[in-house]
């Protein structure tokens, strides 16, 4: 076990740091203090970016930061979390002004504006919504290291699996629209005249191509991007684990590592509380299948907190167990 | 000498009652009976899509109409036609330009521009019923089988006759693959692509007819010039092969573009030539009427001579190309008569100096290679003399060979799609992929260039032709009978084309039947099959131009009696008072 | 095409320009159009199956690329909608 900082420093060109795992065992917390020691102890630039309202980077740094854009916390420590609803309808409103306007009108067309609005309520805009935002921080590149709590849903391992069918996507509709200017062309040059307007269209998807596939590469790029996954010594967050390492292996990426969060100390197993004692051999019995089972994997253990781990002196607190190889527990 | 034995006469007289058609009898339908309304939005401006429905103006519309219905059929069939003499031939070609022609193709281009620009399909669907759109592309799909047979046989019998042709046919086909480059790749400025194209035919031209190897009918299996048993099938299935599988822009629109410019120059030569002919001593060599009867092959003159001289005198092609292609892009309803009637009278033009070309020759046997031997007989005296010779005739065997070869491309394509629309989803779904389907458009047709006789390959082409044509006319009349105006200008030619037609081509299964059953040779050519595979094979050959006669009969009759039916049921409503 | 001229010499000058363009190019210019279409209305399906009950991918980016497929929505579902006849596709 050697701890996030031997592995960032194995790894020296990883820009982006991707906490995924099931809800509720730390993932924010551990994104909020890996980007505290980097920011704080290293001096790194770095962006920490959360979308979940529930377990919120508005808590843990004791600020309400939701929906408000890229705020400064401490010194190189900035902090971002996304209200995707409200970026959704922005967007919305967004299309519908680009609509009024290229076309002069006063009123969308009932059937156009109700496509849009059934659009905006799909589960998927969420998602993709986020990942827009993801993707165009990261294409601005202000920042030495990205790290990003990832939403629960499907161990965000999906978001990787849904870049690389967006980018296929945009590049066909590309291809598509590159043949229809070259066939303008074709007939215009037919007709003897010239084209000369620049397709708006293929500077939009030029734009989307961009920031996607930077996204896509900078994310399937092993050296560049590490993905951690943050569990507890519990048997189904084992079950868990397991599941999501093949889908890890479906999608051709590697795990970089796991964290093993909400440890008991083991001298609590002499604890004459029962529950607690009880407890603790528990979780000594999962801890050996983890490290049975993906021993090699584990780069940090993070004991349990007598207090919530909330506020910039605790998250302090928190990182040294992250970034330095765990000692016995 | 005499004038009026001149070619100058059949062209001036003929010139003089196509302007009688034009502004005359045509105008007069025009105002009577469709009314066209400057006012009333046509399917162009309804539906602009700028794609297939757009405005565009008459004189460009007139130009395309012209150039996609111009194809072998009006230089061909005055061929045939002689073997009554030219005066028929002449007469049937000025009385159709005057009564039928233009009628049809005007009036198939107004019928779709009065319904949304429907093409032949729907139309039959919505005025005849579904049956007869089956009907349809059952009829179109052996139709253009016909079509394919009747001219790749000219093209190789040209070839065989005119080697010098196959090398000017192949600069062509190179300098559509440049002139695509350049058009389509490199966006060259078109007047210099244009200019480079036509000087690559130029040279092509006189390449080849310095080259003039082999000599005339050493590919020939029987070694004699003019028999359609010749290996240039084989290049020739092979371009056209080329052309209907690669896409569009690499071959087939670049070939077509420049193939135009030699067929313009072609029939404007023909016709200075024939109007100058009193002043070059050029006369009618054939007579004016050599009797009703006709030979065993092409039978008497009644149905003969209506469907030999095709589309110079009305083509059911031509219905296909109004409907659904022009009426889609016709800006004013007042265009329809320059551009439907217009097109088409040029056309008659077309069969007109065609027919100049043909009579100053008098063969023994009628063969397609004769027209471009009159023709240079006809023009060389005014372009060059004896010395220009030879470039004049390969100049106009290529003119056929080009109208031909363009046309038979754009079929190939179109054969292809119906065959995958007919048959995907069913069990001989393997006729409907793109290579099975190309194949056989051009391999079966070989079957019938196998017969060895071109006059029957030509009779049934002309046959099924001039019955979409009649099918059309009728079609019209329906609709005019809907709308409860008068319908007897379209109607009586349309029965009168469909009841010729349905007798050509009945004949023409009794000519193929007897050859069959008595195991007769249709033609000498034929007996070089018989060498080589005995009578059963040319049995087999004659057999299956019997049963593909006997289809496109039933097809045919079948159509007839729907028709008939929707016109009595048109007429029925038409008496009856509006509610 | 170019402005329009006048005199009876400028007229026929227009008017064979335009036949010449008719004949050599016209159908050439529509069949370029033709095609272009295709990948116009292939386009569309890509931005708007959903509007046709196609499920295409999460709607985010089509949305931005909307606005510009407005003026070929009406042609495109006419397009998808109409019957295709065999009659229809003589010059592709």
């Amino acid at each position: 076990m050697i701890g996030l900082r031997q592995y960032l420093e194995q790894n020296s060109e990883t820009k982006m740091i991707i906490f995924a795992g099931k809800g509720g065992l730390g993932k924010t917390t551990c994104s909020a203090a890996l980007a505290y020691h980097l920011a704080v102890n290293e001096g790194k630039r770095c962006l920490c970016f959360s979308t979940d309202p529930q377990a919120s980077l508005s808590d843990i740094f004791e600020r309400d930061i939701f929906g408000k854009g890229e705020i400064e916390v401490a010194p190189n420590l900035y902090v971002v979390e996304i209200d995707a609803d409200k970026r959704i309808r922005e967007y919305i409103e967004d299309v519908k002004r680009k609509i009024r306007e290229m076309y002069k009108m006063e009123e969308i067309p009932p059937e156009i504006e109700s496509y849009i609005e059934t659009s905006a309520v799909e589960p998927a805009m969420y998602e993709s919504a986020t990942y827009d935002a993801m993707a165009e921080y990261l294409a601005e590149g202000k920042y030495d290291y990205y790290i990003f709590d990832m939403p629960p849903f499907g161990h965000g391992v999906r978001m990787i699996a849904m870049a690389e069918i967006l980018s296929m996507w945009v590049d066909r509709i590309t291809d598509a629209r590159k043949k229809a200017k070259e066939y303008d062309e074709i007939a215009a040059t037919l007709r003897g005249q010239r084209v000369l307007s620049e397709d708006k269209v293929l500077e939009e998807l030029y734009d989307i191509q961009r920031k996607l596939g930077f996204f896509k590469d900078v994310m399937l790029d092993r050296r560049k991007t590490a993905f951690f996954m943050v569990m507890t010594p519990e048997k189904m967050s084992i079950l868990d684990t397991e599941r999501a390492l093949d889908m890890f292996k479906e999608l051709g990426l590697t795990l970089s590592g796991i964290v093993v969060n909400q440890v008991l100390p083991s001298r609590l197993a002499n604890n004459p509380s029962k529950l607690l004692a009880h407890r603790v051999e528990m979780q000594q019995r999962y801890l050996d299948e983890i490290r049975r089972k993906f021993g090699g994997k584990v780069v940090s253990v993070i004991p349990m907190f007598d207090r919530e781990p909330k506020g910039l002196s605790m998250l302090g607190e928190v990182a040294k167990y992250l970034v330095n190889p765990p000692t016995a527990v | 000498m005499a004038i009026h034995n001149t070619p100058f006469t059949l062209v001036a007289i003929g010139l003089l009652i196509y302007a009688l058609a034009y502004w005359g009898y045509s105008r007069a339908i025009d105002r009577k009976i469709w009314q066209p309304d400057p006012a009333r939005p046509t399917p162009a401006h309804m539906y602009t899509d700028g794609v297939e429905f757009f405005p565009v103006g008459r004189y460009v519309l007139y130009g395309f109409q012209f150039n996609s219905i111009a194809a072998l059929g009006p230089i061909l069939g005055p061929g045939i036609a002689l073997i009554f003499g030219w005066l028929p031939a002449f007469l049937w070609i000025i009385f159709a330009a005057l009564l039928i022609g233009w009628v049809q193709d005007y009036s198939a281009l107004f019928l779709s521009v009065r319904n949304e620009g429907k093409s032949f399909g729907p139309l039959a669907y919505e005025l005849i019923g579904p049956t007869a759109r089956k009907l349809l592309l059952g009829f179109l799909l052996f139709y253009f089988l016909l079509i394919n047979a009747a001219f790749i046989f000219v093209v190789a019998v040209v070839i065989d006759v005119f080697p010098s042709s196959f090398w000017s046919l192949l600069f062509l086909v190179v300098a559509a693959f440049i002139t695509g480059h350049l058009v389509f790749n490199v966006r060259m400025n078109i007047l210099a692509v244009t200019a480079l194209a036509i000087a690559l035919l130029v040279v092509g031209i006189v390449v080849g007819t310095l080259f003039a190897w082999p000599p005339p009918g050493s590919l020939t299996l029987g070694g004699k010039p003019g028999s359609p048993y010749t290996l240039w099938l084989v290049p020739v299935v092979i371009i056209l092969l080329l052309g209907s599988l690669l896409p569009l822009p690499r071959l087939i629109t670049p070939m077509n573009y420049i193939a135009y410019y030699p067929v313009i120059v072609a029939i404007i030569a023909l016709t200075v030539g024939a109007l100058a002919s009193p002043l070059t001593g050029i006369e009618l060599a054939v007579p004016a009427f050599k009797g009703f009867e006709g030979t065993f092959g092409s039978g008497p003159l009644w149905p003969a001579l209506f469907v030999a001289i095709a589309c110079g005198a009305i083509s059911g092609w031509h219905s296909l190309i109004s409907t659904g292609i022009s009426s889609r892009q016709l800006d004013v309803e007042t265009d329809a008569r320059p551009v439907g009637a217009g097109a088409m009278l040029t056309e008659n033009t077309v069969g007109l100096t065609a027919l100049a070309a043909w009579v100053v020759l008098a063969p023994e046997r009628v063969s397609p290679v004769i027209f471009p031997q009159g023709a240079t007989k006809l023009v060389a005296p005014i372009a060059g003399g004896e010395a220009a010779a030879p470039f004049i005739s390969t100049f106009f065997s290529i003119y056929m060979v080009f109208m031909a070869i363009t046309i038979l491309t754009i079929l190939g394509r179109y054969w292809r799609v119906v065959m995958a629309e007919v048959f995907s989803g069913t069990s001989l779904s393997i006729l409907g992929n793109k290579y099975v389907a190309s194949v056989l458009g051009f391999v079966l047709p070989i079957a019938f260039v196998l017969t060895g006789s071109w006059i029957n390959i030509w009779l049934y082409f002309g046959g099924t032709n001039q019955l979409l044509a009649g099918f059309a006319l009728t079609i019209v009349a329906v609709y005019l009978l809907q709308q409860r105006k008068s319908a007897s200008y379209s109607l009586i030619p349309g029965i009168f084309m469909m009841i010729t037609t349905l007798a050509a081509i009945a004949y023409q299964v009794y000519v193929f039947t007897v050859a069959t059953s008595q195991a007769m040779l249709l033609h000498p050519t034929q007996n070089i099959l018989k060498e080589a595979a005995g009578i059963g094979a040319v049995q087999a050959v004659n057999g299956f131009s019997v049963v593909v006669g006997v289809i496109m009969f039933i097809l045919g009759i079948a159509m007839f009696a729907l028709l008939l039916k929707a016109l009595s049921r048109a007429k029925a409503a038409a008496v009856k008072p509006a509610q | 095409m170019s402005e329009k001229r006048s005199g009876v010499f400028g007229k026929l000058r227009d008017a064979v320009k335009q036949v010449t363009y008719g004949m050599a190019l016209h159908s050439q210019v529509t069949g370029v159009l033709k095609t272009r279409m295709y990948i116009e209305h292939l386009f569309t399906l890509m931005i708007l199956g959903d509007m046709l009950g196609l499920p295409i991918l999460p709607p985010y980016y089509s949305l931005r690329l909307l606005p510009y497929t407005i003026p070929s929505i009406k042609s495109w579902k006419h397009r998808f909608y109409r019957e295709r006849d065999f009659t229809d596709i003589i010059y592709g």
